[in-house]
């Protein structure tokens, strides 16, 4: 014999059975004690949990509703234009700033301070490269002229 | 706005109540029920025949109590605002007020999930195969839901149910 499960008598005692199924399950329990036993127990606490009765006389919300459903509807399309012009300034915010960083970027060339020309220096010694370490990217002519200069004078 | 008017009158109860038993406070029930029918009124486009209202609206209602379900989570004590408000209707006040109380609670310490199904099934009256259309959860899914939860509520409740 195969018993009821707890969700079939679940379906049963909320009324949601079909009429065969209904009828089949009544058979099943009138011949079977472990599923009438329990099948008394959710009765039990279906009548129980039936004590909790939630009704909450006079509250009619549909007044609230239908105001509230008016002004979300109104608000929307300024909300909505507040947060086109909020958006734009800061979009046009964010592009003269990076311009203005660009230009700014290109016309300013800052002096290198001691401590890099000291590394830069340092760096050029290891390297047996110090003689050609100038302040200008034409480095190597200037020492080239300076040294040119310098034979000049010996041979005067 | 007469049609919506009308759609909350005939459907604000049930889902006010739903939302009362999930959350426990009447002033989130309504918070809940409002936002489901302006969610339907900004929506109804959307609004697929083949599915009944009441069962649109439960879904939106069941979204939107665990969504705040989850949040008390993080929040504790967000929720039980009114908890301690039990509702009228039997004989004896004194008593009735307790073992509602005691129903109410039991109701509350079910998980999530256990508790919107049973809510769904004792309460609103729903077959399983509606609760798994309305919460989007398989229907062995919601059988084994309710199976959990019944069992968990004859525990808690037994010394209610010797009584009876």
């Amino acid at each position: 014999m195969q018993h009821l499960t707890e969700a079939q008598l679940l379906d049963l005692i909320g009324g949601h059975s079909g009429s065969d199924e209904r009828a089949a399950a009544e058979d099943h329990l009138a011949a079977c004690e472990s599923c009438r036993r329990l099948n008394q127990q959710l009765v039990n606490t279906w009548e129980v949990l039936g004590q909790w009765e939630t009704i909450r006389p006079g509250r009619d919300i549909s007044e609230r509703i239908v105001i509230a459903a008016g002004s979300r509807g109104m608000r929307c399309p300024s909300a909505w234009r507040r947060f086109a012009l909020v958006a734009l300034k800061t979009a046009a915010s964010i592009v003269l700033a990076a311009a203005i960083g660009y230009a700014a970027g290109r016309s300013y060339r800052p002096e290198p301070s001691a401590a890099a020309r000291n590394l830069k220096q340092q760096a050029a010694a290891s390297l047996y490269l110090d003689t050609f370490e100038s302040g200008t990217p034409a480095g190597l002519s200037e020492y080239v002229l300076a040294a040119t200069k310098e034979s000049g004078e010996k041979e005067q | 706005m007469d049609a919506l008017g009308e759609l909350v009158r005939r459907h604000q109860q049930n889902i006010q109540a739903l939302a009362y038993r999930t959350l426990g406070s009447w002033d989130f029930a309504e918070d809940v029920a409002q936002e489901v029918f302006l969610r339907v009124y900004h929506s109804a486009g959307k609004y697929q025949p083949k599915a009944k209202v009441s069962t649109w609206l439960y879904r939106i209602a069941v979204n939107l109590c665990l969504d705040a379900m989850r949040r008390s989570k993080r929040a504790p004590a967000a929720l039980s605002k009114d908890a301690d408000l039990p509702v009228r209707s039997v004989p004896d006040p004194l008593e009735a007020s307790e073992r509602v109380e005691i129903i109410r609670q039991a109701v509350a310490d079910l998980p999530d999930r256990q508790k919107t199904v049973l809510n769904l099934h004792r309460y609103e009256g729903l077959s399983h195969r509606d609760i798994a259309e309305v919460t989007g959860w398989s229907q062995p899914a919601v059988e084994s839901l309710l199976v959990r939860a019944y069992a968990n509520l004859r525990k808690s409740l037994s010394k209610l149910m010797e009584e009876s």
